[in-house]
């Protein structure tokens, strides 16, 4: 199993560029950048990262079809994995759709929209013309004057049983959402294989990378709150509903929506229960991380991708949990 | 003697390595700043732009002519703000309304242009600024913005035109003076702008050998393909064929698109290296320009010639 480590551009710039050396020198296979609408930008992080790191793999995520056009995209990333060669791979997503709504785009037929922007990137990096009458962009013919090292792996991370199925048969991997019980990553997993195995895909099974949320610290009372904002801010999006349910707990989701649209996360935090944290993720101290750790490691998710809360030094101290990991 | 500062302006064709090389150089040899230039198939300027950051400790690093029709305001923003954070305040970036025949190519038909490089580089300015930012052009509707962690930076408006500079004034960012103006022209976009407003001008240097002149014909014969420099090329009066490139470049025969820009062009142009240029750069100071950046081509003499300029002109 390969452990990662994700970024979710709440991180100050010099931060990230200090953990994810730090996190390389420590052992860990790979850095995953994801992109939030209004937050610090991946391709910026990982191509910063990149130039500072010398072994880790490097993977922009959570790129929306929607808001990044795919020549733009895929020149990007190739420009990336000519800094990093050998070690970049590429994740996309639909994007949250509150989010996209505020900026003026609506994400119609993601299934449709995922397919083909996967399918153009790829000739775009094999130095070919591309042209194709999509439903979101449209081609007349675009190359790149230069391809990128190798073949560059593509994910899709998703919450919806069409995408992941989508992605089972199209591209290399998926990658599960963060806040997922292990009840909704099980199943999130079977609708990716279960659609590669029908299809006999030609790549085999595709891998399952698992975005885990993770809060640590001596003060594990401390953690576990930080955690409950960050499951606040991941339930402001709609696509959450059935992963919410999945945790049997009493949850008022359109409240939390409403209330971190408004940018009132302490409020909509208050209003997750305290169970909450153990159900959709790993915080507190690190006996307590260790044990929930487990439960992750039990639902066969071929990375484990941390998604770690709190200042630099929080996340440093982390680190001891990837020692673990490489034990179990 | 006034001069403006010299910067180097690199287009996505060096590998890596090579700008790194160049990067290192020119900040040692007193350049202002690197400028990347987004081109629709080339390696993207911001991922180029980390990567100087993180080798050097001075000079400017800016991204240029990032045009709304491919890029949404909300993401602009983001990443030039991301980019100032990393860079601790040494970013910069122009926007500008793109090739129509590289966007068409992407399937992005370029309708209000003007108004729609107005709003993204008003909308842009706000969002890195910090505000929460009201966008509506041709390509969106009823957008509301804002980012979390805003970094501001020089914002510059990229100018093919004196209508262009205009609006740079009203927009009161930067004016980015596009590669291939003649001086004259150059002169037209200058009295639209305000005192106070900073300007770069950008210019292929040509060092005077006969693989310079090539050269600079064939960039220019690559810009030309540009509708928007249609006036430009026009005013100079050198019979320029400039639709004749237009379909040449369209059909990938960058030879035959060469052969239609004459000798003469690369005098009109660009900045010719040799005893004339610190009089040309002193007349661009003179009337205006606070900073020139240099495209240094490919070939080693051209390098050279660019780098000892920078050395020259080092206040």
């Amino acid at each position: 199993m390969k452990i990662g480590i994700g970024f979710d551009g709440f991180t100050p710039m010099a931060d990230v560029v200090h953990i994810a050396q730090q996190f390389e020198a420590a052992g860990a296979d790979s850095l995953w950048f994801l992109q939030h609408m209004g937050y610090r930008e991946a391709i910026v992080m990982a191509a910063a990262v990149a130039t500072s790191t010398s072994r880790i793999g490097i993977v922009p995520a959570a790129v929306s079809p929607y808001l990044w056009h795919p020549v733009a995209t895929a020149m990007s990333i190739a420009s990336i994995a000519e800094l990093a060669p050998g070690r970049v791979e590429f994740c996309i997503s639909v994007g949250n759709l509150k989010n996209l709504g505020e900026s003026g785009v609506e994400a119609a037929k993601p299934v449709v929209v995922m397919r083909e922007y996967v399918e153009a990137i790829r000739v775009l990096w094999s130095g070919e013309p591309v042209r194709q009458e999509g439903l979101f962009h449209t081609l007349d013919g675009p190359r790149l004057a230069f391809t990128p090292p190798g073949r560059l792996k593509i994910h899709v991370a998703s919450t919806g049983p069409q995408v992941l199925r989508m992605a089972g048969v199209v591209a290399d991997g998926i990658l599960l959402s963060g806040g997922l019980t292990t009840g909704s990553c099980r199943e999130h997993m079977a609708f990716a294989r279960e659609a590669a195995a029908a299809k006999g895909s030609a790549a085999g099974r595709p891998h399952v990378a698992g975005l885990i949320y993770l809060a640590t610290g001596n003060d594990g009372a401390a953690a576990r709150k930080t955690m409950k904002k960050k499951l606040a801010f991941l339930f402001r999006s709609p696509m959450q509903a059935a992963n919410i349910r999945s945790s049997g707990l009493p949850i008022d989701h359109e409240a939390i929506m409403e209330t971190v649209m408004k940018r009132q996360l302490d409020a909509a935090a208050d209003m997750l229960p305290d169970d909450a944290v153990d159900a959709f993720a790993v915080a507190g101290t690190l006996d307590q991380c260790k044990r929930r750790l487990q439960d992750y490691l039990d639902v066969g998710i071929d990375e484990l991708v941390l998604e770690i809360s709190g200042d630099a030094a929080e996340r440093l101290h982390a680190m001891k949990l990837l020692q673990f990991l490489r034990s179990v | 003697m006034q001069l403006p500062s010299i910067a180097l302006r690199f287009e996505g064709n060096e590998t890596p390595g090579k700008v790194i090389e160049l990067a290192v150089e020119a900040e040692k040899s007193g350049a202002s700043s690197i400028w990347i230039t987004q081109h629709l198939r080339r390696r993207d300027p911001v991922v180029l732009a980390a990567q100087i950051l993180a080798a050097t400790s001075r000079i400017r690093v800016g991204i240029q002519n990032l045009t709304p029709f491919i890029n949404h305001p909300l993401t602009m923003a983001m990443t030039l703000s991301t980019l100032s954070e990393l860079g601790e305040g040494r970013v910069a970036a122009s926007l500008g309304i793109g090739n129509p025949l590289d966007l068409s190519k992407a399937g992005i038909v370029v309708a209000d242009g003007p108004q729609t490089l107005e709003r993204s580089l008003l909308a842009v300015a706000s969002l890195t600024a910090g505000h929460a930012t009201s966008l509506e052009t041709s390509l969106i509707q009823a957008a509301t913005c804002r980012l979390e962690h805003p970094a501001p930076l020089a914002i510059y408006a990229s100018v093919l035109s004196p209508a262009q500079a205009a609006m740079a004034r009203r927009t009161s960012v930067g004016a980015q003076l596009s590669a291939g103006l003649s001086l004259p022209y150059i002169q037209s976009c200058l009295s639209e702008l305000g005192e106070a407003t900073p300007v770069t001008a950008f210019t292929y240097l040509c060092s005077g050998t006969q693989q310079s002149r090539q050269s600079v014909r064939r960039k220019l014969a690559y810009l030309f393909r540009n509708d928007l420099l249609a006036e430009n090329v026009e005013g100079a009066g050198l019979g320029i064929e400039r639709e004749r490139i237009r379909d040449a470049v369209a059909a990938g025969d960058l030879d035959l698109a060469q052969s239609f820009v004459p000798e003469a062009a690369a005098e009109c142009f660009a900045l010719s290296d040799g005893p004339g240029a610190i009089d040309t750069l002193q007349t661009m100071a003179r009337i205006g320009i606070h900073e020139v950046a240099i495209d240094l081509g490919t070939n080693d003499g051209d390098v050279r010639a660019g780098m000892d300029l920078i050395r020259q002109a080092r206040p």
